[in-house]
């Protein structure tokens, strides 16, 4: 509990330091913020304009203020209004998030799956072809760029075989809607799970690596219990920490590794808006994208703690401490 | 191992559900049109189609965000089916009426006569009150202003409207190509455009209507106006489909899921249409250019470049065949002194550019150089002989581009540095700063006929914010100003042909080679009408595109 407790606070104080630069990064950049901010141009911008702009945005009042009011409007959820898009950034959000989710979540469930089983399989085959194989698989997978990666299946299963679409979530006039979009889903959760797979699958595989020499592996062959069963339930049960922790991480991976896939596979998501916003300095649009991503990696990372705590006795009871 | 196969039946549940949380793809709406004969009209509709067209699906990189007249996308795209301008530029560089009829006798007061029949897609007839009604609100929501283009804009009856200029300017129309008329009944209680809704937004007078915006399929949809005055068009619903890349967009092509690829002012690339040539069902048409593709622009009010002596040394440094080996299509020719495109109103011919280094390090013997540290790099004033070149980080040829001519300046011992800069950047140095040195950039159809015409809104440093050459110069401005008050075309021409001799002569800007505007389409498509502006995608096309 006390754990619990602790992380809390840990992740609520880390929430305020990124309030806290998302406030202060426009104010403190050259130029001035309030065309920073609206994303006007200073010959273009009447001196009306520029106070009504610089009143709107709580400019005139001291920054104590400022950031009271930040924090305010962050609390009714309110993000800010892009310029660019004319739009407020809430709305834009809420639009996309869904969209990079449907992406997102199966290609971290997919891919922390397939890490899983193939780890645990190679691992214990440590030295083996299969272990080879897959290693050497997923050495290779792993330099190659997701761009790369997204075209390459674009040519083949598109292009070539025309078996899927070539981008989008949707198409224009589908008959059956749960069919085209499931079709649509296929490349683009393909890609990233494909380039999200072999970072976690070297790290397990060298922990199941190492555990099959533990004396608990032994113990169970002794017992006559069956290969897979040692490797998915006792081994995989000991390296799980490790796995819930990568998995954890690659929430964040995934927000941002779908900022090309979402480009090459035309996703209207998170990842889209934010190329779209550095292109245009779009600032209160990018401040929203890194505020909402960082809440999902904070909300992630709470989550990954408590599993860990959940899975691992030692650690919930103390062990290690009262040693 | 039970479990672990339930785990993964249930993550392909959990991945079904993801996908059908999501708004399921809405049909296109269909627009009520009534049944009717096809209208008795002019062009192009007095014919009767040959054959009709289901769906034609027009694939683009451009970002297709919500469909509104504000955002830049979707006004030109829709301006291609359901908006209509009071006139277009044919390809022989010719306006000609399309929403109005026009007439003049002195060049000064142009009268347009909206034509007879054309309604607003809700059956409102448009009127000269629109017209005049599209110019001052356009003014005012772009520069919150009232209209200066006009001394006066009378509205002489029902259909009529006089537009009186300041003064005599024979090439007035031109800028109305891409004046897309607005309904004043819809906007005239609307303070501010981009509050109106997508309903609003989305209304015009065109051959089609708009019928819906996907974003999950990223499409907008738009299908025929049986009420159009020139009857049904040939193809039923046009879909403008978004691509995540330019590569992707031209692998559809070739597999056949779309029917068109389409880039405003931009065309494919010539290694694409090298590409297209080995497939078999895709076509090539090769639009007169009417558009530079790329362009080495000096900014002449800046050292080194400020100085002649300077560009012309470029100019005879920079190997013209190389360029066309290396970026040009089989449509592509060899770029000439003056860099005015051939397909322009008020084009002469001048002599080829030809690379010439003897000449080039003539010239830059004359601007003082010498090369006394011997590191192959000459010095002006004891300091390396340095040219900034800006390009544009989103479009990678332009870096190629500059790589070539790095590579050929220096065999002249000219060093060329890069700055590569993003969009908003370049923007604010090419409208507001001008601190470059040199840019390599494209001059768009439109824009060399803006204003004056002759690419001058790019050239002078005194007019437009956009004046990328910064030419600050009595001579060339006295040219604009002939140019800009030319009371009949053959002063025009005149001007013009003076404008371009000193293009020839000055070297503001260097072509480093002509291309074609190139568009590609699926073979099995024909029968396209070419627009000067826009190419084979116009109101007019749809009235005579084939199914073979």
């Amino acid at each position: 509990m006390k754990q619990t407790i602790r992380q809390l606070i840990s992740a609520f104080a880390c929430l305020l330091v990124i309030v806290a630069v998302n406030f202060f990064l426009p104010r403190m950049m050259p130029g001035d913020p309030v065309l920073m901010l609206t994303g006007l141009e200073d010959d273009l911008v009447s001196q009306a304009e520029y106070a009504m702009y610089r009143e709107k945005l709580g400019l005139d009042a001291p920054v104590a203020a400022q950031l009271g009011l930040y924090v305010k409007s962050l609390l009714k959820l309110d993000l800010g209004h892009s310029y660019h898009y004319k739009r407020s950034v809430g709305s834009m959000l809420a639009e996309r998030i869904p969209n990079t989710l449907r992406v997102a979540v199966p290609a971290v469930i997919i891919s922390s799956l397939l890490a899983m089983l193939l780890a645990t399989y190679a691992g214990s085959k440590n030295g083996g072809v299969g272990d080879a194989s897959i290693t050497g698989a997923m050495i290779i997978m792993n330099a190659v760029p997701v761009f790369l990666l997204c075209m390459l299946l674009i040519t083949v299963f598109a292009y070539h075989l025309g078996w899927l679409p070539f981008g989008g979530l949707a198409s224009a006039n589908a008959h059956n809607a749960v069919a085209d979009r499931l079709r649509h889903l296929v490349l683009p959760v393909t890609a990233l799970s494909l380039s999200a797979l072999p970072s976690k699958y070297l790290i397990l595989r060298n922990q199941v690596a190492a555990s099959t020499e533990e004396k608990y592996v032994l113990y169970a062959r002794a017992r006559g219990i069956s290969e897979n069963r040692i490797r998915y339930v006792h081994i995989f049960r000991n390296v799980s920490q490790t796995f819930v922790t990568m998995v954890g991480l690659n929430v964040g991976f995934v927000l941002s590794g779908s900022l090309i896939a979402e480009n090459i596979f035309s996703i209207r998501g998170m990842g889209q808006l934010m190329t779209g916003a550095i292109s245009a300095r779009d600032f209160p649009t990018l401040q929203g994208c890194l505020f909402v991503s960082a809440l999902a990696v904070i909300a992630a990372d709470i989550v990954t703690r408590l599993v860990c705590l959940a899975l691992d006795p030692k650690v919930r009871l103390g062990i290690y401490e009262a040693e | 191992m039970k479990k672990v196969l339930a785990l993964i039946l249930a993550v392909m549940m959990l991945a079904a559900l993801l996908t059908s949380c999501g708004k399921a793809a809405a049909p296109a709406q269909t627009a009520p049109l009534p049944v009717t004969t096809p209208a008795e009209s002019a062009e192009p509709g007095a014919a009767p189609a040959p054959t009709s067209i289901e769906t034609l699906i027009i694939g683009t990189a451009a970002d297709l965000e919500t469909p509104s007249r504000s955002v830049y996308n979707f006004d030109v795209y829709s301006g291609t089916l359901s908006q209509l301008a009071p006139v277009y530029i044919d390809e022989n560089a010719n306006v000609q009426p399309l929403a109005t009829e026009f007439a003049t006798s002195d060049y000064k007061t142009w009268t347009l006569t909206v034509v007879d029949g054309l309604t607003w897609h809700d059956g409102v007839p448009v009127t000269a009150e629109d017209i005049k009604f599209t110019i001052e609100y356009n003014a005012l929501q772009s520069t919150g202003e009232p209209q200066t283009t006009y001394a006066e804009i009378n509205v002489i009856d029902e259909r009529t409207v006089e537009l009186v200029l300041p003064s005599a300017n024979v090439r007035h129309l031109s800028g109305l190509t891409t004046l897309r008329l607005m309904p004043k009944h819809i906007f005239e209680g609307i303070e501010d455009m981009t509050t109106a809704t997508t309903e609003q937004m989305t209304i015009g007078c065109g051959p089609y209507e708009f019928a819906d915006y996907n974003a999950d399929a990223r499409t907008y949809t738009f299908v025929a106006n049986e009420n159009f005055i020139w009857g049904k068009p040939n193809v039923e619903t046009v879909i403008f489909r978004t691509f995540g890349s330019v590569d992707t967009l031209n692998l559809a092509l070739k597999a056949g899921e779309i029917d068109m690829v389409y880039a405003y002012a931009g065309g494919v690339g010539a290694a694409a249409a090298e590409d297209f040539k080995t497939a078999a069902n895709v076509s090539l048409f090769p639009v007169k250019d009417t558009s530079n593709t790329a362009v080495l622009v000096f900014n002449n009010n800046t050292a080194p470049a400020s100085d002649i002596n300077f560009r012309k040394a470029v100019a005879f440094a920079i190997d013209y065949d190389k360029f066309r080996e290396l970026f040009g299509s089989e449509y592509s020719a060899r770029s000439t002194a003056g860099f005015v495109p051939s397909g322009t109103f008020g084009y002469i011919d001048t002599p080829e550019l030809v690379r010439d280094l003897d000449k080039a390090r003539e010239y830059l013997t004359a601007l003082g150089v010498s090369d006394a540290d011997g590191d192959g790099i000459v010095e002006l004033g004891g300091k390396p002989l340095t040219l900034e070149l800006m390009v544009r980080s989103d479009i990678p040829v332009y870096e190629r581009y500059a790589e070539l001519l790095k590579a050929n300046l220096a065999e002249v011992g000219i060093e060329l540095t890069l700055n590569i800069t993003d969009v908003p950047s370049f923007r604010e140095i090419t409208e507001q700063t001008h601190t470059n040195q040199a840019m390599v950039t494209k001059f768009t159809a439109f824009g060399m006929a803006m204003q004056a015409g002759m690419g001058t809104a790019y050239m002078s440093g005194l007019g437009a914010s956009n004046g990328q050459g910064q030419i600050m110069d009595e001579t060339f401005d006295a040219i604009v100003q002939r140019l800009k008050t030319a009371a009949t075309p053959e002063e025009y021409l005149k001007a013009a042909a003076e404008c371009q001799q000193y293009y020839a002569e000055n070297t503001p800007a260097i072509a480093l080679f002509r291309d074609s505007y190139i568009q590609a389409y699926n073979s099995s498509l024909g029968g396209f009408t070419v627009d000067g502006t826009f190419g084979i995608l116009n109101a007019r096309t749809w009235y005579s595109v084939t199914k073979k």
